[in-house]
């Protein structure tokens, strides 16, 4: 790890190197510019079989993969069944859903800076962080969202969604939450077809707005919002990618994955038991959809964009028997913009999520 | 090994008939022309090597004493080739699978009646003490006991429980009672009560509750760092209650019956996770059943047995937690099934015999879930069974025909199974002056999908096939007395290749919901050794050696192309094994045991991580009997794990470290 974190400061130092080297002139608002050095991936591994999850980290210079990279900066394992990331300032926020906690990293070192547990009766067991206007937001699967203040690092509000809120987005002044309803499926998931609308500024749920049978994952791009309803995995009801326009959702296209670059939407759509996996993109200017020529992917568990090179980055379960294995390491593959294989990299148990090393420096 | 030193009353109590072998029964079947024999005394055939044509492995009264096994778990650990998942703890699940078959292929035969549980297929053994335990025997594939049910051959390997059998005098009146106190909290208090009439009327009362708090604590590894936790939310409270009957229907026959409640409510500590000691989960087992056995010997050459039993399970689970609808989840399951089997015996000539046995059971079951289908299964079997037998040479044939059929009250219904399932063996002594035999024997049986997997919400699948598996044994038994100061050595190693195919595993639709596919492929190749000597030391100074040693390789053989072919199966270990010495004199009986097992994984990829140690877990028991006032009292002290070793059966279950019990019992 020491390594790791060496050619981290090593990839870090051009750009400071930039950020400091223009010192002519008069000193105007310095432009800010997001730089990435590598990827994260989240791999939930599995409880049942005594797989921890962890944190595998690919380092843009060197081209590798290290696995376990939480646990060989900490000595100990990140806990059970986190589910995703965010990096945020220095600092990388984990949601440990059944750990119930989200652990402080400091993105570099990835050292622990706080481990917060959840107790308390206003949301317990984060699904889901993301990071806006100095507060991180955590959905909480009991209901609530939570809000953390960056610099104390600890709970400064929490709001009642649900129920068993997933992903969120924020576009504009709002806070979007799917409420997945994903513990009541023996009842059709009756009360998880919306998505909450929270005002940040008050932090109150405006309204629940419907959006379809069991909304779970979220994408926006400050402006435009889309919202993944998977459905009751029924033939009737598939899993659909939908827009959310006001308070009206249109649905645009089967899909079970989606991440969203700038004016791009890309979405997988590889329901259970389909012969072959769909990969398109829907331009948000002009509404085409059109087919990316992704291959080399088994059994998709997540994809994201990387924000600085636009590259696409798609994770999979292995293969074992023709099922996927939620107990075999995974992969993720590197594709460019036009879906071309860049390079395989081996994960962790479970990649569900991907998120990028960024940072936001002046130019 | 040992049909033990207890005596044998064949027109006993209730039970007792399932822990008498049938090469004894039918041995004092033709001897007597069909009398019934007061009581047998079998001595003669401790020193014998092991008859059996397929692998049996019986621990017996004495045998129980002399592994110094202190409850049933302790006990299931010394017979080779079983993989014990032992859940830690009073409290928790114990599951019995053999040879690397999964634990729904192990039938539980409990006086004579194999236990079923059409829900999820596996029978949990942590529900009976040892106190009321007489004989506990494991039989993998099918020996030459042919006078069985047809249910008792349906599976690849049985696990008999026998009652224990009560000596006393006959027309008094018989108490035992014991108290038992132990490490977290435990208290034991348990009574039999009888009498015995000279017209052969017998009847017996049984109690037993179980208090355990189960707090114990354990070392959590975490990457460099370890820390001392505890179980929590493990408290349990268990009772049990029986009547037992036995009435002579003649001069040859007699009606054994038993009613049995058992009502067990505790809390689940669940898996350790990390960073997270919450959990509320409860679980509360209810069991009610009644049952009826009636054995006649009709004539010198024919034997009948009818049984017939109703069986009333109740599994009430609950969770609070703020994700539930509701904050809170509630599964209650209901399953009752009808049991009816008759066994007919034919003796035509000295050297022959031949059974026909016909089984019939309904069962359904019912629950709280929204989405129930209500499914119901019919399960008649039939199986025919040939032995010829001299006093060298044992052969046997059987053919089972089994029909399941399966019914729902909504939507669809899993597959009906119809199929014939041959086995066959033989054992053979190549020198009549030689105690020594050689055994090979064969068989072929599937399982059907459990109701959990056929119709359990969007996880069941109704097109699942059965599993599927074959075994092939050959072994040695050899049994000698070198010189008087060792006066016995019993000898058994058998060697095995075991295959199954189909078995039912559950695949991802994705990270919510799973289904379930006929998918896996396995085969286990492995040996099982058992050693057990007696030692005399001086006039009542006595050791009892017993060892079993077991190695199994076993391979996951479903995709060539994937990271789990050919390495070894989850949870499976390559070596495991146990021994004791008892040493037995007149002033404190010691027994002195260990079981090691060695390490294994939680995946069958074997990834690194999921590695779990090896342990070495060494106990002592020291027994005192005294005779005051002509009543007998039974003190017992054991230690369990004296060395503290912190280990793991299931992946994150720790298992108790340094335990204690003291049981006093009394007799009347």
């Amino acid at each position: 790890m020491k390594k790791i974190v060496f050619k981290l400061i090593l990839a870090a130092l051009p750009l400071s190197f930039v950020a400091c080297s223009d010192d002519d002139g008069p000193r105007p608002e310095p432009e800010m510019v997001t730089v990435s050095n590598g990827v994260f991936v989240v791999n939930s591994g599995n409880l049942r079989s005594n797989i921890p999850g962890s944190l595998t980290f690919i380092d843009y210079v060197t081209g590798q993969a290290s696995q376990d990279a939480f646990k060989t900066a900490n000595g100990r394992v990140l806990g059970d069944t986190p589910q995703n990331a965010v990096v945020y300032g220095s600092k990388m926020y984990i949601a440990v859903y059944q750990s119930n906690l989200i652990e402080v990293v400091d993105r570099v070192s990835l050292k622990s800076l706080k481990t917060i547990s959840f107790e308390s009766t206003t949301g317990s067991q984060p699904r889901f962080v993301l990071a806006h206007g100095g507060k991180v937001y955590a959905s909480m699967y009991d209901g609530y969202v939570q809000r953390i203040d960056t610099i104390s690092l600890s709970v400064d509000g929490a709001v009642k969604v649900g129920p068993n809120p997933e992903e969120m987005c924020v576009a504009g002044d709002y806070l979007y939450v799917a409420n997945s309803d994903g513990m009541n499926y023996q009842n059709g998931y009756a009360d998880g077809c919306t998505v909450s609308k929270v005002a940040l500024g008050s932090f109150t749920e405006e309204k629940k707005i419907n959006v379809g049978v069991n909304p779970t994952k979220m994408a926006s791009n400050g402006s435009e919002v889309f919202v993944l309803t998977m459905g009751d995995y029924s033939e009737e009801n598939p899993a659909t990618v939908r827009q959310i326009i006001g308070d009206q959702v249109k649905a645009i296209a089967p899909a079970t994955l989606m991440a969203i670059h700038e004016k791009q939407l890309y979405f997988i759509n590889a329901p259970y038991g389909a012969p072959q996996i769909d990969y398109k993109v829907l331009d948000l200017t002009s509404q085409s959809i059109t087919s990316l020529p992704v291959s080399g992917v088994d059994s998709p568990a997540g994809i994201a964009v990387e924000p600085v090179s636009g590259e696409i980055f798609i994770s999979s379960y292995e293969m074992v028997g023709g099922y996927a294995s939620y107990k075999t390491p995974g992969y993720i593959n590197q594709y460019k913009a036009d879906g071309s294989l860049v390079k395989r990299y081996s994960t962790g148990v479970a990649p569900c999520y991907i998120n990028f090393n960024i940072a936001e420096v002046a130019k | 090994m040992a049909l033990a030193a207890f005596c044998v009353c064949l027109h006993g109590h209730a039970g007792a008939s399932a822990a008498v072998p049938d090469s004894l029964r039918t041995k004092t079947d033709t001897v007597v022309s069909g009398r019934m024999l007061p009581e047998v005394t079998v001595e003669a055939s401790s020193r014998k090597a092991d008859r059996s044509t397929a692998p049996k492995f019986e621990l017996g009264a004495s045998s129980l004493k002399a592994i110094g096994a202190t409850d049933i778990s302790s006990a299931l650990k010394r017979l080779p080739g079983i993989n014990l998942k032992d859940y830690g703890g009073a409290g928790g699940m114990k599951t019995v699978a053999v040879r690397s078959f999964g634990a729904a292929h192990t039938g539980v035969v409990y006086d004579g009646v194999t236990l079923s549980n059409n829900r999820s297929g596996e029978v949990d053994l942590s529900r009976y003490s040892l106190d009321n335990v007489g004989s506990l025997s494991l039989i993998i594939g099918d020996n030459d006991d042919i006078f069985r049910p047809a249910r008792s051959i349906a599976s690849a390997s049985s696990l008999v429980i026998s009652s224990a059998p009560t000596v006393a005098d006959v027309d008094s009146l018989w108490l035992t009672a014991q108290m038992r106190a132990g490490s977290f909290s435990m208290l034991n208090p348990f009574m039999k009560v009888g009498t015995s009439r000279s017209s052969g009327l017998s009847v017996n009362f049984i109690g037993e509750f179980t208090h355990a708090l189960n707090d114990y604590p354990f070392t959590l590894r975490n990457g460099i760092y370890s820390s001392r936790e505890r179980r929590k939310n493990s408290l349990m409270n268990s009772g049990h209650g029986e009547i037992n009957l036995t009435l002579p229907t003649g001069s040859a026959s007699s009606l054994t019956s038993k009613i049995y409640y058992y009502d067990n409510g505790r809390q689940l500590p669940g898996p350790v996770i990390y960073y997270n000691p919450q959990c509320n989960e409860r679980l509360r087992e209810r069991n009610a059943f009644a049952q009826t056995l009636w054995r006649a010997t009709l004539s010198d050459k024919v034997s009948l047995r009818i049984t017939g039993k109703f069986n009333w399970e109740a599994s009430l689970y609950d969770d609070v937690n703020g994700r539930y609808p509701g904050g809170r989840l509630d599964q209650d399951y209901f399953q009752r099934e009808v049991y009816a089997s008759g066994v007919a015996l034919w003796l035509p000539a000295p050297n022959l015999a031949f059974s026909y046995a016909a089984d019939f059971a309904y069962g359904n079951l019912s629950s709280n879930l929204p989405q129930e289908v209500g499914p119901s299964r019919y399960t008649i079997l039939q199986a025919l069974t040939g032995r010829y037998r001299t006093g060298r040479l044992t052969a046997t044939a059987s053919l089972l025909g089994s029909i399941y059929l399966n019914r729902v009250q909504k939507g669809s219904e899993a597959r009906d199974n119809n199929r014939l399932s041959p086995s066959a063996s033989i054992s053979f002594q190549p020198i009549a002056a030689y105690d020594w035999r050689l055994r090979a024997s064969y068989k072929s049986i599937f399982r059907v999908p459990t109701f959990n997997e056929s119709y359990f919400f969007h996880y069941g699948s109704t097109d699942l096939l059965p599993e599927t598996t074959q075994q092939f044994n050959i072994g040695t038994t050899l049994g000698f007395s070198p010189a008087r100061w060792l006066p016995r050595v019993a000898l058994t190693a058998d060697a095995y290749l075991n295959e199954i195919d189909d078995m039912i595993v559950g695949v991802p639709y994705n990270m919510f919901v799973w289904t379930m596919v006929n998918l896996d492929k396995v085969r286990a190749m492995g040996v099982d050794v058992t050693l057990s000597a007696d030692v005399r030391l001086a006039a009542s100074h006595k050791l009892e050696w017993n060892l079993n040693y077991s190695y199994q390789r076993s391979k996951p053989l479903t995709d060539k192309n994937s990271a789990e072919y050919g390495k070894q199966v989850a949870y499976i270990p390559l070596n495991s094994g146990g021994g004791s010495v008892a040493y037995t004199n007149p002033w404190v009986d010691l027994v002195v045991k260990a079981i090691g097992v060695g390490p294994r994984f939680a995946t069958n990829s074997n990834i690194p991580d999921t590695r779990i140690a090896g342990y070495v877990e060494v106990g002592i028991s020291l027994r005192r009997s005294l005779s005051i006032r002509g009543h007998l009292w039974e003190a017992t002290f054991d230690i369990d794990n004296i060395f503290d070793k912190q280990y793991q059966v299931i992946a994150r279950y720790p298992m108790p470290g340094r335990s204690w019990r003291l049981s006093l019992k009394f007799q009347l």
